[in-house]
């Protein structure tokens, strides 16, 4: 046997990222989801403790479903775009450009398309409906909201992995979090033998009797069957190597490698801060403006102004926290 | 002090008369490398399943088993679960989580560690094994040999004084194995843990072993320190050889059942062993007595038994070509398999790829560059090479699977490829099922088809298995069922993905007969393949793959005969001596003519 390139117990076996048997698994070019669900730069929100980002993001998506504020959407969307661009680059805009413009200008437009109330009427439809402006800003401001939270949800999806939801969750419920975990390992693997069956099955199966539409129905209720089979057959293995590991022998105790410092709870209580500002904003009906009958914007006065600071603060955390970072960074760099 | 004591322990399973364990008893002490090898089904993995209480099977017992000289009884589930460590075979199967770190921590969490332990110990734990590298990273991202070493860090956290793996090599490529290997020699060696093997990888495994048991049909067959076992089994085997010379030559054919097993075990053993074996006389006259184990000492053996005639060898190595004409004198002739075998040859090219170039991705790296390859009609060509060169990836193209996008394919006739995995071969609940299924575009009639995959079945033996799940059959069977199915359609050309994985000697020998069938009624055969040994022996032409392309391509002898590293261990023994000898029987023969004596008869 060659053991030229043996390493005593190292870690370099090949990695068989060649292996023709996982189709799809092998992509080097693809968009590489990388390790631990992190994103390729590095991010300070993804460096803070998962509950940080957790009310973050609870924050920040509450904030642009509810505002509906001229000012307030138009933070929350800047702050959106801003911090995916941060975390996906090109991705992000071009998730912006290609995926999020065309949608924004739907909602917009479908709103006065559909909804004739308002009292400033520009012009009559065809069917003699009334277009009015406060239907028109209305499904502006509801095409904003709906861009601006998708945007919020593939940014929180890069930073908020399974691993750190499994950990903010499994505190609740260890049980169902070890359940989380194992499915997380297990529909996977289950999509990767699908994908080898199939393969497999295509070279054994003649090439004439692949065409039938029927046949590869039927074969593939047969894979979806098979695989069943085999998913309760390797688990076998799997509850084994649990057992063997003393699974079942006492009150488990659930593991995490996250420590809350010293910049995660300042950023707790400045996010905290914030959301008492919001709530008492809010009270005072100052974050949301009124579209019907006529539009009005609340008049803001010292506490919605301070709303609109505090939520500028919240929107652009990750990069003032990515900011500071950098900052750091360079300063160490050039006294070093 | 004893780490594990097995007295007389007999075991069955349930609804099967004949016990899987006979009257077993071994001492293992503390510290001890104990290495369990035999034949499939020889009772193995029942064995180890008894050294760890929790994934001991039901069935009727006698005999009992003490772990640190007390009874199961006194020893406390926790304990149980903390002390023994198992690893068994799949790398997939024993992961519970999706994340390394969550493995790894797995285990001390069910025993309800407090965070801060954990931490320490996981960080310990991945310093040790070299694992931090991938610390955070999803365990599916992770090769089938770093999956197993994570297994084996995840199985040492609770810090158990014993380890107990169940062919945890079985599904691993060479070199992954061998690391595998190192870092449970090194948890041996630094730790002082008690560890217990079970392996086929013996030219591996015997070098790091203390003690070696055999275990054939459920009975000790041999045990003791890896010397003394191998000599043993080197001397049954020469015992057995004379009786059935013996049976023969009278008319008596009954040979004792129990000694029927003496080669096949043999065959199982490393090559040093083996050549030793063939040399045991001489080995008596030049005073060296003591069985090598390893290349290193099969040199050093073989040094010995030449002794003065060593100088003169030398030179005639260098002038070459003696050795080759020695072995044509003593090797029956390799081409002689099947009357068919050289007409059909002769009648060219069965896969011929042409500098073929293939991506899995646009942008990615060519997987394939420039691949040639012939593969000839009526014979068996194998692809070696290290991990990760597309020797799988050329299959695939073979078989039209993945399409190149450079270079051109040309296939006589119809291809099957059998896949590595045999598991995904099979769709249907029962074998019958499956192969009947399987003929349904091949052939019309119900009860046509029903004959043809019983038939099929009856060839490789699995007649009496057509009633069970295709899950439900032992490896070995998994993967003839799956050939069964793969030959169903009568191919012209067969391709077979690293065959020999996880078979034991028997059954790889099984394999290579039915693969020369095939070869010799015309059947194109071509096999990717790791092992070495397997392709020195049984192929007709082997070729190199790196780098995407063949580097190297010939008949088996003069192909390994210019290799360092990348030949048989037999070759690596006698580098310089005889470079032609790439079979321990060679080996031998060649010796035994140097020595001028008579050529024995067995392996």
């Amino acid at each position: 046997m060659a053991k030229a390139g043996q390493s005593g117990t190292g870690t370099q076996s090949a990695p068989d990222d060649e292996d023709p048997w996982t189709p799809g698994r092998p992509a080097p070019d693809r968009e590489a989801r990388p390790a631990g669900g992190r994103s390729r730069r590095s991010d300070a929100l993804q460096g803070c403790h998962p509950l940080v980002a957790l009310v973050f993001f609870a924050l920040v998506l509450s904030g642009a479903v509810l505002f509906l504020h001229p000012v307030l959407t138009a933070l929350s969307l800047a702050g959106g775009l801003g911090y995916s661009i941060h975390l996906l680059g090109w991705r992000a805009v071009r998730f912006a450009l290609f995926g999020m413009t065309p949608l924004f200008l739907v909602a917009a437009a479908f709103n006065p398309l559909f909804s004739h109330a308002g009292a400033t009427i520009l012009a009559r439809l065809p069917g003699g409906a009334a277009l009015t402006l406060e239907s028109i800003v209305f499904g502006v401001f509801a095409g904003a909201m709906i861009v601006t939270v998708m945007i919020w949800f593939t940014a929180c999806n890069q930073v908020l992995s399974a691993d750190k939801l499994h950990f903010l969750f499994g505190r609740l419920a260890p049980a169902l979090a070890l359940v989380f975990a194992m499915t997380l390992r297990f529909v996977p693997r289950l999509a990767i033998q699908a994908r080898r069956i199939a393969y497999a099955q295509r070279a054994i199966t003649p090439p004439p009797a692949r065409r039938g539409l029927a046949r590869r129905a039927r074969e593939g209720l047969a894979i979806v069957s098979i695989l069943t089979t085999w998913a309760l057959e390797n688990s076998i293995e799997t509850a084994d190597s649990m057992r063997s590991r003393g699974f079942g022998t006492g009150p488990r105790s659930s593991f995490n490698h996250h420590r809350i410092d010293r910049r995660d709870r300042l950023t707790l209580a400045l996010l905290g801060l914030a959301a008492a500002v919001f709530a008492l904003a809010t009270a005072y009906s100052l974050t949301t403006m009124r579209f019907y009958p006529a539009l009005a914007v609340p008049s803001p006065g010292w506490l919605g102004l301070a709303g609109w600071l505090a939520y500028a603060g919240v929107v652009f955390t990750p990069l003032a926290l990515g900011a500071q970072e950098e900052l750091r960074w360079r300063r160490t760099q050039s006294s070093a | 002090m004893a780490a594990y004591t097995i007295e007389r322990l007999s075991f069955a399973y349930p609804q099967r008369p004949a016990p899987a364990l006979r009257d077993v008893s071994l001492n293992l002490a503390r510290g001890d490398f104990a290495v369990l090898c035999g034949p499939s089904g020889g009772g193995k993995t029942t064995l180890l399943r008894h050294l760890k209480p929790a994934l001991t099977p039901h069935g009727s017992r006698s005999g009992r088993v003490l772990f640190d000289g007390r009874d199961w009884s006194e020893v406390g589930p926790r304990e149980r679960a903390q002390a023994i460590g198992f690893v068994s075979q799949n790398p997939d199967n024993q992961l519970v989580t999706d994340k390394v770190w969550h493995e790894l921590a797995f285990g001390l969490e069910s025993l309800g560690y407090p965070n801060h332990a954990i931490r320490l110990r996981v960080a310990e734990m991945a310093s040790f094994f070299g694992l931090q590298d991938w610390f955070e990273r999803d365990v599916a991202e992770l090769s089938g040999g770093q999956k197993q070493l994570l297994n084996l860090a995840s199985a040492m956290a609770s810090q158990p004084s014993a380890l107990i793996l169940d062919e945890p090599t079985g599904q691993l490529d060479p070199i992954a194995a061998a690391e595998f290997l190192a870092a449970v020699k090194k948890i041996n060696l630094e730790l002082g843990t008690t560890v217990i093997l079970s392996e086929h990888r013996l030219e591996e495994a015997l070098p790091l072993a203390d003690q070696v048991v055999v275990l054939r049909a459920g009975q000790v067959a041999l045990a003791g320190p890896p010397k003394r076992v191998c000599a043993q089994a080197a001397a049954q085997a020469a015992a057995q050889a004379a009786a059935q010379a013996a049976a023969q030559a009278g008319t008596q054919a009954g040979t004792d059942p129990a000694d029927q097993g003496a080669a096949e075990m043999l065959a199982a053993l490393p090559s040093a062993v083996r050549v030793y074996a063939g040399l045991a006389d001489a080995a008596h006259a030049a005073d060296a007595a003591e069985c090598p184990i390893s290349v290193r000492d099969g040199r050093r053996f073989l040094d010995a038994v030449l002794g003065a005639a060593s100088d003169k060898t030398k030179r005639l190595a260098v002038t070459g070509e003696t050795g080759a004409r020695a072995d044509d004198a003593v090797t029956p002739g390799r081409d002689g398999h099947g009357r068919f075998g050289r007409r059909e040859r002769a009648e060219g090219p069965a896969v011929e790829l042409r500098e073929v170039y293939f991506r899995f991705s646009r942008n990615g790296p060519d997987v394939l560059r420039g691949l040639s390859l012939t593969a000839p009609r009526g014979s068996i060509l194998a692809v070696v090479g290290a991990n990760g060169v597309g020797k799988s990836t050329a299959l695939g193209v073979m078989a039209g699977l993945l399409r190149a996008y450079r270079g051109s394919l040309a296939v006589k006739g119809d291809l099957a490829l059998l896949p590595q995995d045999p598991q995904t071969v099979f769709l249907r609940k029962t074998l019958e099922e499956d192969l009947c299924e399987a003929l349904k575009p091949l052939v019309a009639g119900r009860s046509e088809r029903s004959e043809r995959a019983w038939a099929a079945a009856e060839r490789v033996g699995l007649g009496h298995l057509m009633g069970a799940h295709p899950y439900d059959l032992s490896g070995g069977e998994q993967q003839r069922a799956a050939l069964a199915k793969v030959l169903l359609s009568e191919p012209d050309v067969l391709l077979l993905d690293e065959p020999t994985k996880g078979l034991d000697a028997a059954l790889k020998s099984a394999l290579a007969e039915t693969l020369k069938a095939l070869a010799a009624s015309g059947v194109g055969v071509v096999l990717v393949s790791h092992d070495i040994e397997f392709c020195a022996r049984h192929a007709d032409r082997c070729a190199l793959m790196f780098n995407g392309g063949v580097i190297a391509e010939g008949a088996p002898r003069e192909f390994f005969a210019g290799n360092g590293f990348y030949t048989t261990a037999a070759n690596r023994m006698a580098r310089g001596r005889w470079p032609a000898a790439i079979l321990a029987r060679e080996v031998v023969a060649r010796c035994r003519a140097e020595l001028g004596l008579a050529p024995t008869g067995g392996r």
